[in-house]
């Protein structure tokens, strides 16, 4: 303890002696490592497992079911009605549940206020909740499917109920009155799996759910890819069309299940073939939450190149920073060697060493934390695709210390090593 | 104190080895001031090196105050320089930018004691070597001879068996030298033991011992008795007629 507090004291000595040499060390190695730490946050953001234990088991379906001559799409993730209506009520799979994406404006219907909040909207069934893993705080989900009965997230029970439990209370959406049948706890999936395309993987959970067939019939708009090869003026018309916007997620918990699906769902694609519905060439797809994630490139492949590039440029800083430290240490051997000769050991001289860039390693990383929160502030600004993850999570500053210790360390190591190895009689006169 | 036995240093290069020490063998008393004097490249600093145990030797035995030093690990060899050995340097070897103080500090840092304790062995220490009012002088404020007397200081800090210096007033003008000298030979009448090396004659008449090295080999061995300073009988092949 004595010499540890020792060798801190004799660090600041060197930094006092050398402010220069150290502020360019420390500079080098926070510029490689903050750089490095805001891209790897970013990717580690898109990349993060959404639904962690069950991300092998969700799939994502697409039929290839297109209509219209020219099928530019090949199989795509948005399905007919009638094709998801079957899929679920088949029960073939273990768990499924269907979905598209509306946006309605809400409002208290006691309140005394006319104020409305555009709500992002997920209209689907009830089974949803437990295929994407959503947790009640209060209530549960809908028994009905045709009722006018909704849950609500988290951020829209507080904001009008004060966080409360609000099950009973009565919304006013679209003109029309529904019932809170249950709460959401805050829920936050990053990417949201769920809705992965059309650059939606970084939006928040929705604020409201309500059963997909009462959307429909009430013609929430969809908001987001929608195709049809036939017209329709009202959504309430798109049940028996070729009208594509509904989403499927089936839980197939093992190779069996996900063969019998498959198995179905080939039949039943050839059945319609049969019948004059399946225009195009048989071809399911059944892609898992990882699979899904990465067909819809929410892992931007810019960014990874340019994160792999920063990583190259730390090495480059850990090198410069290496042969700064060992220039330094050519200059220092004197006093390390004097050290020695009256009575320090290699190890303490070593010790001494590791010390310095220890500490250097925790002022590398703090200044590192304030360079990349500064680097991700700028990305927001620069870059709409990228604010939603522009972001330092925290288990990102761990690594960063790790990141900085390390090369710190590496910077210091190979230096230090040398310099214990010299003979004392050669320096000393 | 010390004893040397058939102790041979050979520095290999590529190219060519060098003897600088062959089978050499000394005892060393406490107590003594030996004087070791010899031609350039002779083998001097190397001995004192090997003795200093900033050297290690390739043959031979070697005791210092009854610890039998070979094969002793790095942490060992440390803790005999740090505890028994007072090393005294040509050039000095102070830190610039360090004081006198932090100087004088640095072996009992490797020490273990207390705050006070190294307090005290500092404030003794530059006493003895007349700086004493001079803790907080950094050394390039100070004349050679100063500098000289807080490397000294230093090295009697921790309170040494043996000390020793290799050409300790080399860089001295003659007035200053002298002074080092009366400084030494007053530590070793309080009952230091000391090793010096030196390029001057007289140096090495005034103490009770001089070996001459040549060719890493003792070649004369002799003891003179303490003396005046007037009184140098010619027992000195070196002096000029
Ligand atoms: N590190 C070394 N590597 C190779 N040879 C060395 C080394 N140090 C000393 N020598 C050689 O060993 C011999 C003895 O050198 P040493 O320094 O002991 O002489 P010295 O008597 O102290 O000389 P001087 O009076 O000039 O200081 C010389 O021939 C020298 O060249
Ligand atoms: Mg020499």
């Amino acid at each position: 303890m004595e010499m540890f507090l020792y060798y801190i004291h004799l660090f600041a000595r060197n930094v006092k002696r050398t402010p220069l040499f150290f502020a360019l060390v420390i500079l080098t190695l926070s510029i490689g490592i903050g750089t490095l730490l805001a891209n790897l946050s970013m990717l580690s953001l898109m990349s993060t497992d959404p639904i962690p234990g069950k991300s092998e088991q969700i799939f994502n379906v697409n039929m290839n079911t297109y209509a219209g001559a020219n099928n530019r799409f090949g199989s795509m993730h948005v399905l007919r009605y009638s094709d998801a209506k079957a899929i679920l009520d088949s029960k073939v799979a273990n768990n499924a549940t269907m979905h598209y994406s509306s946006m309605v404006y809400s409002r208290r219907a006691d309140s005394q206020d006319l104020t409305r909040y555009a709500s992002p909207t997920r209209a689907t069934t009830a089974s949803f909740f437990e295929v994407m893993g959503a947790q009640f705080a209060h209530g549960e989900p809908w028994k009905n499917e045709h009722s006018n009965n909704i849950v609500i997230g988290h951020e829209l029970n507080v904001k009008l109920f004060g966080g409360a439990n609000s099950v009973g209370e009565k919304l006013e959406l679209q003109g029309k009155i529904y019932t809170i049948v249950g709460v959401l706890k805050p829920w936050e999936m990053r990417p949201l799996f769920y809705h992965a395309s059309e650059g939606k993987a970084f939006d928040k959970t929705d604020d409201i759910f309500v059963p997909i067939e009462v959307a429909i019939d009430n013609n929430w708009a969809v908001f987001a890819r929608t195709m049809s090869t036939d017209s329709y003026t009202t959504l309430d018309q798109t049940r028996q069309i070729n009208a594509y916007y509904i989403q499927v997620f089936v839980e197939l918990l093992d190779d069996k299940q996900h063969l019998a699906f498959q198995t179905f769902i080939d039949g039943y694609a050839n059945q319609l073939k049969e019948k004059g519905n399946h225009r195009h060439e048989v071809d399911n797809r059944l892609y898992n939450v990882n699979e899904w994630l990465d067909k819809n490139e929410v892992v931007n492949k810019d960014l990874l190149a340019f994160t792999i590039a920063t990583g190259l440029f730390l090495l480059v800083c850990i090198f410069n920073a290496n042969s700064l430290m060992l220039s330094r240490y050519q200059a220092s051997q004197f006093e390390a060697n004097l050290r020695r000769a009256v009575g320090a050991s290699k190890k303490q001289v070593f010790f001494q060493g590791v010390v310095e860039s220890i500490i250097l390693g925790i002022i590398c990383a703090l200044l590192s934390f304030v360079l990349a929160f500064s680097l991700l502030a700028l990305y927001r600004q620069l870059f709409d695709e990228l604010a939603p993850v522009a972001e330092l999570p925290l288990h990102m500053l761990v690594i960063g210390l790790g990141v900085a210790l390390t090369s710190s360390l590496l910077s210091t190591v190979y230096p230090l090593i040398q310099g214990t190895r010299t003979s004392l009689a050669s320096i000393l006169k | 104190m010390l004893s040397m036995k058939n102790i041979s240093r050979v520095y290999r290069s590529e190219t060519i080895q060098t003897h600088a020490l062959r089978d050499f063998s000394l005892e060393v008393e406490k107590g003594e001031f030996v004087a070791v004097t010899g031609p350039s490249g002779s083998g001097k600093s190397t001995f004192l090196n090997v003795a200093g145990l900033l050297d290690g030797f390739t043959q031979g035995e070697y005791t210092l105050d009854g610890t039998d030093v070979n094969g002793l690990s790095d942490d060992d060899l440390s803790r005999l320089r740090n505890e028994k050995i007072g090393f005294i340097f040509q050039n000095y070897n102070l830190i610039p930018d360090y004081s006198i103080f932090d100087n004088v500090d640095m072996p009992l840092r490797y020490r273990g004691l207390s705050a006070k304790q190294r307090r005290n062995r500092i404030e003794y220490a530059l006493e003895l070597v007349g700086l004493a009012s001079r803790h907080n002088y950094l050394p390039s404020q100070l004349s050679g001879g100063q500098q000289q007397r807080v490397a000294i200081a230093r090295a009697l800090a921790g309170e040494p068996k043996i000390l020793l210096a290799d050409e300790p007033t080399g860089n001295l003008d003659s007035l200053m030298a002298r002074q080092i000298m009366d400084l030494l030979k007053e530590i070793n009448a309080q009952g230091s033991t000391i090793i010096m090396v030196t390029h001057d004659p007289d140096q090495a008449r005034e103490v009770n011992r001089n070996i001459q090295i040549i060719d890493g080999q003792i070649t004369d061995y002799s003891i003179y008795a303490p003396m005046q300073p007037d009184s140098s009988i010619a027992l000195d092949k070196q002096q000029p007629a």
